[in-house]
């Protein structure tokens, strides 16, 4: 048996294609689950009742759910309910939906870890509940939970490759063509795997530029 | 009009009573130190002015304003600025953005000022060459003195201290004392919880005793270190016992 690439030469622009659609699907989910996954923290720490039991629903509901489903559920579901979206944003909101979940676990632990000290400080100079949160609390948090976000971005990422099931032609997707149309999938595949191992690699190279210049203690 | 008044106030956490029917008026000059016994509801009355402990009954105005309204609660912190012994800088933030960000943010005061404002304060404290450093590259006593100028930041009419050498080692105390002297030099307001009695001697100009959330003493400096401490024998052993 030998390693035949050579079908990167004709394929490379579908590949690439590919490559932008799990870039865009990632990015916009990577925002999406960033800003539930806040507001779902928020939830979870709130002095309502209701406001708790729907946030740590929320977060068991997806977590003990399979990815697949929610993203069948949203793409077969969400016409029956007369939204008609495509394959992509279907795809953007399922990753976003379902990394909400580990975002919020992760916010909620840089939430806890800004001791009571920081609020009477913030609250003694003027600061109200909204400010305090805002200016101080926030900002202290995420650069706690900036690490461990980055590994949930980087999940979301490869957990991206299972959107090509509901017709999205994303670097999975179009992998699959191209393996079929030259029945060659094993090269195809191991190009896809260090394709993915590029990007995550990327990801967290970045990410640690970032976490040096933003990490603090407490 | 007193700056502070202190109405006929009780505060209680569960069963233990910290201040009772505790009334005092602070005026708006001097530097009142605060003395008494652990637990006896000094650092509660200055948390109570603050608004950061609510007041079971009573009422506190400052300048003219209820505690007890918390709309007010806003204008009285601003008055009121307050330093903690324990210090707290906002971690994610340099020293000048710690100065800088509260003005801007909750007065609405203009960057350049805030930071014309900021560098004054932080060559009065001495620490105008750590203008851009971490919480975590300062001592415990620079970190005190810089809280120190980021409640003086606010304009306040009044600084509320509550034990602020309290966690340092005598060098860095004396720092820290140091910069209180040289604001009350300057005219400002304090009312100051501690138990370093040589720098209460140097620094009040009244002196108020504490015990059992009452007042025992309320009293000029010279009158509470000659008179009161010669005639109060259980003031007498206060003191005796702070030196020793």
């Amino acid at each position: 048996m030998y390693l035949n690439f050579s079908f990167l030469k004709t394929f490379y622009p579908s590949l690439l294609q590919g490559a932008r659609l799990t870039l865009i699907i990632s990015a916009g989910a990577l925002v999406l689950g960033f800003f539930l996954g806040i507001i779902v923290a928020l939830m979870r720490q709130s002095k309502s009742k209701t406001l708790r039991f729907i946030g740590s629903a929320w977060v068991e509901f997806l977590r003990n759910t399979p990815f697949l489903v929610q993203l069948f559920f949203l793409y077969f579901g969400l016409p029956e309910l007369g939204i008609h979206t495509d394959p992509i944003v279907t795809s953007i909101l399922a990753l976003g939906i379902n990394s909400s979940a580990p975002n919020c676990e992760v916010i909620r632990s840089g939430l806890l870890a800004v001791k009571k000290g920081y609020y009477e400080c913030s609250y003694a100079l003027g600061y109200n509940s909204f400010q305090t949160f805002r200016y101080i609390v926030l900002p202290v948090s995420l650069r706690l939970a900036f690490k461990p976000l980055t590994s949930n971005f980087i999940n979301l990422v490869l957990t991206s490759s299972v959107v090509f099931s509901i017709t999205v032609n994303d670097l999975m997707g179009s992998s699959k063509t191209v393996a079929a149309r030259t029945a060659r999938p094993f090269e195809v595949f191991i190009f896809i795997m260090l394709a993915y191992c590029v990007f995550t690699f990327v990801i967290s190279f970045v990410a640690k530029a970032i976490d040096r210049r933003i990490s603090i203690t407490l | 009009m007193a700056m502070i008044e202190v109405r006929n106030i009780t505060k209680a956490f569960g069963n233990l009573v910290v201040l009772k029917n505790f009334s005092v008026d602070f005026d708006q000059s001097g530097v009142t130190v605060i003395l008494g016994p652990s637990g006896t509801g000094k650092s509660t009355l200055l948390r109570c002015i603050n608004g950061l402990e609510t007041i079971d009954s009573g009422d506190i105005l400052v300048d003219g304003l209820s505690v007890r309204e918390k709309k007010n609660l806003k204008d009285i912190r601003i008055k009121c600025g307050m330093v903690f012994q324990q210090t707290i800088l906002f971690p994610h933030l340099d020293v000048l953005e710690n100065l800088v960000i509260s003005p801007i943010k909750i007065l609405g005061r203009p960057r350049n000022e805030a930071i014309e404002q900021a560098k004054e304060l932080l060559n009065k404290v001495g620490l105008i060459d750590k203008l851009h450093s971490k919480h975590n590259e300062l001592s415990g006593g620079e970190q005190q003195r810089i809280a120190i100028a980021r409640a003086m930041m606010m304009n306040p009419k009044a600084l509320l201290l509550d034990e602020i050498t309290s966690a340092l080692d005598p060098e860095m105390s004396t720092e820290v004392l140091k910069i209180i002297e040289k604001l009350a030099q300057d005219g400002v307001v304090m009312l100051i919880v501690t138990h370093e009695i040589p720098f209460a001697r140097r620094i009040a100009s009244r002196v108020l005793f504490l015990e059992y959330g009452s007042v025992v003493s309320d009293t000029s400096n010279e009158e509470f270190f000659t008179t009161v401490k010669e005639d109060n024998e259980r003031i007498a052993r206060f003191i005796q016992n702070i030196h020793h």
